[in-house]
């Protein structure tokens, strides 16, 4: 018996288009976030939508694909549980429900854990360690802080991979903060990692498991190697509990969580840019 | 044709047409470009010389591939393979933006790195430097230092950022020779390990990737009207899927998977280094023909149907290069 539970094979889409149908989604899902930034380099940051929302819609074109290829098995993608006795779905559902805030508490902990030392390693402080009443004080920079803290390099048409994110970015409304989240591990947890369970042998699929964690690590070096190395604690869990639970849920259940925590330490962070500059009205910001 | 004489002599056309046989074309094409004014009169010398360039290579390219066509007897319909099908069209122009986007997912994590490296690199010198100084010339630089620190930084900054910055801003007063600093320099001996620093060296990094053979496709969308551009660059790249898929994957497909990817691959990434002025250069295309060698690969030797990795190659390049 294989160590590895195999999922149902992909018949849901014809077999000539599966190949190119399969890389698609692929590479679209394993760079969505860089596809976003391309996009917002040249041509969204320009008109005040946040990449966040671009990203979203990648995301979602990759779950269109993964949903012709997997059908329901992007919300099931292990096709059953590593755990016996979760390979129903009522039991995957209600472990799920159970896990997710764990993997949520755990991952919050770690990134905060990762980041502090990664900012004292780097001799500056990445978190602002004052309370939540100090850190949301009514002071404001003012003046050339103002016009000057929301500059970034846009408009240019041959500006490429140089997105550099600025607390704009990720000060968004929580709503599409957790849209973030659910489509994320939906594309993540979901879609690739219901492709990397069908690489063929152990070695492959535990090969292509870890390299989608990877590259979902990775994908946020936009905003530093701290980042990159405080998301590998979420990926790992969120794709455990997916693994154990059989179901997408607990991963997306965590994730959701772990970005509510985000939103409010972004949300408690004194602003740089005044309400107007922070976004579309369609978005608009956090606070 | 035993397997490893159809490698050897894909390996062949690689070194004699794409290294020999392109330096004679360039080399052609320059001269052409000095030694006449064809083309539009606001045309620059270094301009006609791109485009003539980029032309002589679309041109030679059709001929190598017709050729090649020719040579291992692969039928004229693989050229065409594919293009019935609007639905693999489509998916081909989103796998283009996919593989750009992976491309330089990889290309900018591998940037980070080495400027990561660099800034540790730099502030190390610096600090020894400063330790071989003599006390006097120490002393005095720590007095300027201090007066710019105490003008400049003090009261700009806050809590522990304030302690980081004055303490690095001390130690790297130093210049390179042990020279005392001028007024101002605390800040500027910080930008070495300072992230806001790498907006210049990132963009160091993507002007250098434009030099080489990329620098042709760059100068002919600039200079020439867009469809012309377009079509120049297509025809291009175009050639190039038809060589390394099209006919390598087909002609080497009796050796198996594992001989025919292999050598598709390394030859093609071998071909995309060619031309580039440095190493930092080379490697923008170098990380996008492996991301682009194993996926259309892969995908062709499923599927033979190439006209969808053409236009999946041609959206690759024109995202990449607007």
């Amino acid at each position: 018996m294989s160590p590895i539970p195999s999922p149902e094979p992909l018949h849901l889409v014809p077999a000539d288009t599966r190949p190119l149908l399969t890389a698609t989604v692929v590479v679209l899902g394993l760079a969505s976030m860089t596809v976003a930034s391309h996009l917002h380099t040249r041509w969204s940051g320009l008109r005040r939508l946040p990449m966040l929302a671009l990203h979203t819609g990648v995301c979602a074109l990759a779950l269109l694909g993964g949903g012709a290829l997997l059908g329901t098995g992007v919300l099931r993608p292990v096709g059953g549980a590593w755990v016996p006795g979760l390979g129903s779905l009522a039991a995957g559902l209600l472990a799920g429900l159970l896990l997710g805030p764990l993997v949520a508490y755990a991952a919050t902990r770690a990134d905060r854990s990762l980041t502090r030392w990664w900012g004292s390693r780097a001799g500056h402080a990445v978190r602002d360690d004052r309370s939540v009443t100090l850190r949301s004080g009514r002071a404001r920079p003012a003046g050339v802080a103002v016009s000057a803290s929301t500059t970034r390099r846009t408009g240019l048409i041959e500006a490429r991979n140089n997105f550099a994110p600025t607390s704009a970015d990720l000060r968004v409304r929580l709503s599409l903060l957790l849209t973030v989240a659910v489509a994320e591990e939906l594309v993540y947890r979901g879609v690739l990692t219901g492709l990397a369970l069908r690489a063929g042998s152990t070695a492959a699929v535990v090969a292509a498991l870890l390299g989608v964690q990877l590259v979902f690590a990775v994908s946020h070096v936009f905003f530093g190697w701290g980042q990159v190395l405080s998301k590998l604690p979420l990926a790992g869990l969120c794709a455990g509990a997916v693994l154990l639970t059989g179901t997408v849920l607990p991963a997306v259940l965590g994730h959701a969580l772990f970005n509510l925590w985000v939103w409010r330490y972004h949300r408690a962070r004194p602003s740089t840019a005044g309400r107007v500059r922070t976004g579309a009205p369609m978005w608009g910001a956090a606070r | 044709m035993s397997t490893a004489w159809r490698v050897a002599t894909l390996a062949a056309v690689v070194v004699v047409y794409y290294w020999f046989g392109k330096t004679l074309l360039f080399r052609g094409a320059r001269r052409l470009a000095a030694a006449t004014r064809i083309g539009p009169s606001h045309w620059g010398t270094a301009q006609r010389a791109d485009v003539f360039e980029l032309a002589a290579a679309g041109a030679s390219h059709v001929l190598v591939v017709a050729a090649l066509l020719a040579v291992t007897g692969i039928g004229p319909g693989m050229l065409v393979s594919g293009l019935a099908r609007p639905d693999l069209l489509a998916l081909g122009v989103l796998l283009g933006v996919g593989e750009l986007a992976l491309g330089s997912l990889l290309c900018r994590a591998l940037i980070e790195l080495s400027l990561a490296r660099g800034a540790r690199a730099r502030t190390r010198p610096a600090r020894r430097t400063a330790g071989a100084a003599g006390a006097g010339e120490r002393r005095a630089a720590d007095s300027a230092n201090r007066r710019a620190a105490g003008a400049g930084v003090r009261g700009a900054l806050l809590g522990a950022r304030t302690r980081g910055v004055v303490g690095r801003g001390d130690r790297g007063a130093l210049g390179p020779v042990g020279a005392p600093a001028p007024p101002g320099s605390a800040r500027r001996s910080r930008t070495a390990a300072d992230p806001a620093d790498q907006g210049q060296s990132l963009r160091s990094w993507l002007g250098r990737s434009r030099g080489g053979w990329i620098r042709h496709h760059l100068t002919s969308l600039k200079v020439l009207p867009l469809w012309a551009a377009l079509g120049l660059t297509g025809v291009q790249v175009a050639s190039e899927e038809l060589v390394f898929r099209g006919v390598a994957l087909t002609w080497l497909r009796e050796a198996g998977p594992l001989v025919a990817l292999t050598t598709s691959i390394v030859l093609f990434v071998l071909m995309q280094a060619f031309f580039m002025s440095s190493w930092q250069g080379a490697m923008f295309p170098v990380v996008g023909g492996i991301v682009m060698g194993v996926v259309h690969g892969l995908v062709f030797w499923t599927t033979p149907l190439v006209v969808p990795l053409v236009v999946a190659h041609v959206v690759f390049f024109v995202f990449a290069v607007i």
